[in-house]
């Protein structure tokens, strides 16, 4: 699976390309939400409870939804510190979250983990959506 | 608590010595499955000092944890996931879990893969003990159980000790409630 990895203290998140359908260089401007502007951005660091840090990457995900109004269409924006790279992960070195972890917060991000060389966690763009619109996560 | 003397029973004694050369690779535990006809073998093992036990047939090694991987969104009584063989498996601080104390990170008990890929904080591995039905004690769960005793399934005195089994498939359900 060709991914976008983002490396935060300890671990990195991989962004399957399938889901993504742009990547930008981020301003503080961009986030400020109004009328002409109705995406939902987050950040990727205040979701994992990191320090926040300068956002400089910003990832538009393909799965869209219309806004309020049904006149402009709204996108989800990931913000990040950086997307380092972009590479392939082998399906078998995915391994699916232990069962335990149903039901976590953990397992409604993330669908799988990588440990070699480092721990890499699988980000699940479909769910993340459907926790947002479920509002289980604060943005 | 004062950490009980170790058995000098052989079977220990060889499965210790085992344990000792081939603790930084994983203790296979396969050899303690050995079963007779009314006893079952369980491991006998201390957090924050005091005795517990599971039956051998639930565990796949002991091992010394190299790293813990902390990751993001996991509640404090998961300290993160460790790598066995390239395969990530939940770290459980049980003290931490059940009496709000952290474990020290000395040792972990890792549980078969059908289980779940789970492992246990351990203080240290005490013995293994053939614990026949009729020397456990059931313990009544009632209405006034406590979350104390609704991870224990039983108990047995063991080399003058009372050890009690916990029961894995609580504490799982246990930590997944907590987190909700």
């Amino acid at each position: 699976m060709r991914v976008f990895l983002c490396t935060f203290a300890g671990f990195s998140v991989a962004i399957p390309m399938h889901s993504v359908s742009s990547l930008a260089l981020s301003t503080d401007e961009a986030a400020k939400k109004t009328h002409e502007n109705p995406n939902t951005y987050i950040s990727l660091p205040r979701l994992f409870n990191l320090p926040l840090e300068n956002i400089r990457h910003s990832i538009v995900l393909k799965n869209t939804c219309k806004s309020d109004n049904n006149t402009i269409e709204s996108k989800v924006v990931l913000l990040t510190t950086e997307v380092e790279s972009e590479t392939e992960i082998p399906d078998e070195k995915i391994f699916p979250l232990p069962k335990v972890f149903e039901g976590m917060s953990f397992s409604r991000l993330f669908s799988g983990i990588q440990l070699d060389p480092s721990p890499c966690l699988l980000l699940n763009p479909e769910r993340l959506l459907q926790s947002i619109n479920e509002k289980e996560f604060t943005v | 608590m004062e950490k009980p003397e170790v058995s000098a029973n052989n079977e220990f004694e060889k499965a210790e010595g085992d344990a000792e050369k081939n603790l930084q690779h994983g203790f296979e535990a396969e050899t303690l499955d050995e079963k007779n006809e009314d006893t079952e073998k369980h491991l006998v093992f201390t957090i924050l000092g005091r005795l517990y036990a599971l039956p051998s047939r639930l565990i796949s090694e002991i091992a010394i944890p190299d790293a813990v991987y902390p990751l993001p969104l996991l509640p404090a009584y998961v300290p993160g996931v460790i790598n066995r063989y390239s395969i990530p498996y939940a770290l459980f601080d049980i003290g931490l879990l059940l009496f709000k104390t952290p474990s020290p990170r000395n040792k972990v008990l890792v549980m078969k893969d059908d289980i779940d890929r789970i492992a246990f904080l351990i203080d240290d591995v005490n013995g293994i003990a053939d614990i026949s039905q009729e020397m456990l004690i059931t313990v009544d769960k009632s209405a006034e159980s406590n979350d104390l005793s609704e991870a224990i399934s039983g108990a047995f005195s063991w080399e003058g000790n009372d050890v009690f089994v916990l029961d894995v498939h609580y504490v799982l359900a246990r930590a997944s409630d907590e987190a909700v």
